[in-house]
């Protein structure tokens, strides 16, 4: 994977339920990557990845890079925005009779 | 000097013994080879030295021992999980020596429901010798 | 079928037990995440991108009406109400939370299934020929000494700890239907000189090294053939390397070994492991080759059939695609697409597993099996029921009729689930079998192969055209290899050039599969054939035309 650059986010997954988790700004688990936690210092990030790092909470606990721009915050790579928002829609095989896939 | 707690075949945690005390001790990557257990095979003890418990040549190694006609005692040194331990007997080991730090999270009630509860195996169809006296 | 004994019962049960303890001693601390990881594992527990997931057992792919009508109920109660049927005949939950799988595996004991070994460095589910037992070209059907290894290397104490997966497949046809040169052991069933025997072939696999394996041990008598494979695994389990995950399958140690040397050690460690098996292991062979005896095939007019082939192009077309002859006449083996255009390759919903479970009850003697191609076999159909099959298909979205066609094409779960993927591979499978669905027929059969990273779970190297997907500088990246095959003459593909984007990928797709209609010799020149005699450099440079004019 590509070189980590700030700003990032801390996420990780939920060790119950295994769904994907990101730091919000008061330091509590959340799953919206919108919701998320922007750090510009990735040492400031580090710091932070290794003190929620409750292993009887989450596993994975890793910073993920997310976009500059202001406005929502987006994950920087692909795989990261399909961490962030599901598998496409088309991988769930549609009831009969709704033949209509959207293959984008 | 870190401690050891010798954990039997039955998951009973028996002795404390400083490790520098175990000698004689041989790590699995020297044994692995075949050439090897030969030399091992009139010992009255042997000692495996496991750097992790998914290095799971230890097990091959006693069975192999044992078929080959090994008597002596088996003692693994290394953090097994309680999990293991079912599967270290039927390889023929006799005792694990593990680390005071890991038997405090792995206690001796986790080691002792492991063998209370008689493991069935489908291999014991094919006469696998389960432990060093059976051997 | 194989109905489970007492001991399989008490055994599986006894493992749910042991896996409710490790979960819970893993929720207490007492157990670390490292810990617990294999231990998971070794019950087909990962964890995915966005979930938990779990990998069932359907060994050597055979499942009862009953068990899928299970299946369907568990993916409705834990998960999102459909599964995943995978190339290596299991089924994938893909949502499931941690704290429900042991009532997950404890449901699955209820219906006689485990997901035990479906996961870690330990043996796995044995794979085999979808069509077992019905196949005209077999010598016998292989599947009760699939169970037999499977039984032997269930819970094995002496190999749950292996250097890395170790994956088996046994074939009895005559044509290979079980891939079995792409594994770590293969077994070849034939007519030895005193009743079967097995060649045993080592050292294939694929992944990030592909390697076909090797015939290494010839006509090995059945009362012989655990003791090799215990053979085996002890010399793999003692010399395989542990200090790199990529080099640590026994491919590498058998390369590193050679045939001679490896076969050396097997053999110098073979008489006292002979010795361990008793006849006992026989005696449970022969009841096994008695549970596996297919069902009594009554007779049936033929006649509706074919007014119905002769009067339904719909259901002519059908047949002919997904219809396989039967080893016992007027029956036939029916291989039902879980590919419709545009649908994620090998997903089946609740409802579609419950109709072909109907189905299954209703003319199919109960019985149902997972192809490694992703697709479902009702393997004993009598003739004159096909046409009530179809019908009741069609109303599933099931009735595809595209069986080794373009759109019958394998897809590895790729980056919209897995956390290993380096690029997706469902919407390419999509978008292929969408956009050449009415060209189809005329490009004949073809077999492409999709995997979304070089752990080759969607067998690329070995498609008549394998597509990889990459991560080229953040952008999916999707690398085609040609001239792929499986089967006795099994072959790894050959790598073509630089890989496409998405879109530049479907490009190169229209342009190789012109350069195949205009090259071919005639319509009956299968793709595999015109790049085997025309070779691959043809068909590179037709990949890379436009491209390389611009
Ligand atoms: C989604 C989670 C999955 C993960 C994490 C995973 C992981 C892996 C890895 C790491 C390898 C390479 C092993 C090696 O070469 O040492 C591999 C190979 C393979 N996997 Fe998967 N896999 C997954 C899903 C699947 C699925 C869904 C299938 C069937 C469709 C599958 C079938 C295979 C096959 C056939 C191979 C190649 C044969 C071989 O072992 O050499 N896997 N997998
Ligand atoms: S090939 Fe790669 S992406 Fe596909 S399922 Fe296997 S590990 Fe995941």
């Amino acid at each position: 994977m590509a070189r980590l650059d700030a700003p990032a986010v801390v996420t990780a997954n939920c060790l119950l339920a295994g769904h994907v988790l990101y730091l919000s700004e008061t330091q509590e688990w959340v799953t919206q990557l919108s919701a998320a936690h922007r750090f510009d210092c990735l040492e400031a990030a580090k710091v932070m990845a290794a003190k929620v790092n409750d292993p009887s909470r989450v596993i994975g606990v890793e910073l993920v890079g997310v976009s500059t721009s202001p406005g929502e915050t987006v994950a920087r790579h692909y795989r990261e925005a399909i961490r962030a928002n599901g598998p496409g829609a088309y991988v769930f095989a549609p009831p009969i009779g709704e033949g209509d896939v959207s293959v984008q | 000097m870190s401690r050891l707690i010798c954990v039997d075949q039955d998951g009973r945690f028996a002795t404390r013994s400083a490790v520098d005390s175990l000698s004689g001790t041989l790590h699995v990557s020297a044994v692995a080879p075949q050439e090897q257990w030969v030399e091992l095979l009139d010992q009255p003890v042997v000692r495996l030295k496991v750097d992790a418990f998914s290095d799971g040549r230890v097990f091959s190694i006693g069975r192999q021992l044992r078929l080959n006609g090994f008597r002596g005692r088996l003692e693994v040194i290394g953090d097994l999980l309680p999990d293991q331990l079912p599967m270290a007997v039927a390889a023929g080991i006799d005792v694990v020596w593990i680390s005071l730090e890991h038997a405090d999270r792995c206690d001796e009630s986790q080691w002792r429901q492991k063998r209370g509860k008689a493991r069935f195996g489908y291999q014991q169809s094919a006469n696998r010798p389960l432990s060093a006296s059976t051997a | 079928m194989y109905r489970y004994s007492e001991i399989d019962r008490s055994f599986v049960k006894e493992r749910v037990c042991q896996y409710r303890d490790q979960v819970s001693r893993r929720l207490s601390g007492a157990l670390t995440e490292d810990e617990f990881k294999p231990l998971r594992l070794m019950n087909g527990v990962y964890l995915q991108l966005h979930a938990y997931m779990l990998r069932v057992a359907i060994p050597y792919g055979t499942l009862s009406a009953h068990q899928m009508r299970g299946l369907a109920n568990i993916s409705e109660r834990w998960d999102k109400g459909y599964g995943h049927l995978t190339t290596r005949q299991n089924i994938q939950f893909n949502w499931p939370k941690l704290v429900d799988t042991p009532d997950i595996l404890n449901a699955l004991a209820e219906l006689d299934m485990h997901a035990i070994q479906t996961s870690g460095n330990t043996i796995r589910n044995v794979t085999t020929d979808h069509f077992a037992g019905a196949a005209l070209d077999e010598v016998a059907d292989p599947r009760p000494y699939a169970e037999w290894i499977r039984q032997w290397s269930t819970d094995h104490p002496e190999f749950q700890f292996l250097p890395r997966k170790f994956k088996i497949a046994i074939s009895a046809g005559r044509q290979d239907r079980a891939v079995i040169k792409a594994h770590d052991i293969g077994l070849r069933l034939v007519a030895g000189a005193c009743g079967p025997a097995f060649d045993i072939y080592i050292g294939g696999g694929l992944g990030r090294t592909p390697v076909v394996g090797s015939l290494v041990f010839k006509s090995v008598p059945v009362d012989r053939l655990l003791p090799h494979l215990e053979g085996i695994l002890t010399v793999y389990n003692l010399a395989g390397r542990r200090d790199n995950k990529y080099k640590a399958r026994i491919k590498i140690l058998f390369q590193s070994m050679g045939l001679e040397a490896f076969k050396y050690e097997v053999e110098r460690i073979l008489p006292r492991i002979n010795d361990t098996f008793g006849d006992s292991s026989e005696a449970q062979l022969e009841s096994l080759l008695n549970a596996f005896a297919i069902p009594t095939l009554p007779s049936r007019d033929v006649g509706p059939y074919w007014d119905a082939v002769n009067s339904r192009a719909d259901f002519k077309g059908w047949v002919k695609q997904n219809v396989t002859p039967h080893l016992k006449e007027g029956y036939a083996a029916v291989t039902v697409s879980l590919k419709a255009h545009g649908h994620a390759p090998g997903d089946a919903s609740a409802s579609q597993m419950r109709a072909l479970a109907d189905l299954a009850e209703q003319v199919g003697f109960g019985e149902l099996r997972v192809s490694h191609e992703q697709n479902i076999v009702l393997p004993h159909v009598a003739q004159s029921d096909l046409m009530a099959v179809f019908d009741r298909l069609q109303r599933e979205g099931l009735a595809t009729a595209n069986i080794g066609l373009v759109s019958d094409l394998i897809a590895c779960p790729g980056m919209d689930y897995c956390a290993l993927a380096t690029a997706r591979s469902i919407p390419i499978g999509q978008q292929i079998a969408l956009r050449y669905e009415s060209l189809e027929q005329e490009l004949g059969p073809l077999r492409i192969k999709i995997s979304g990273c070089i752990n080759a779970c969607g067998h690329h190297h070995v498609g008549d055209i394998g597509i990889l997907g990459l991560d080229k500088a953040g952008v999916e990246n999707y690398q085609i290899t040609l001239g792929g095959r499986t089967g006795m003459d099994a072959a790894v593909g050959e790598k073509m050039g630089p890989g496409f984007t998405e879109s530049e990928l479907l490009l190169a797709l229209d342009r190789l599969f012109s350069a195949y209609l205009a090259l071919r010799r005639d319509s009956n020149e299968v793709f595999s054939e015109t790049v085997r005699r025309l070779g691959t450099a043809t068909f590179k440079s037709a990949l890379y035309e436009v491209a390389d004019a611009a």
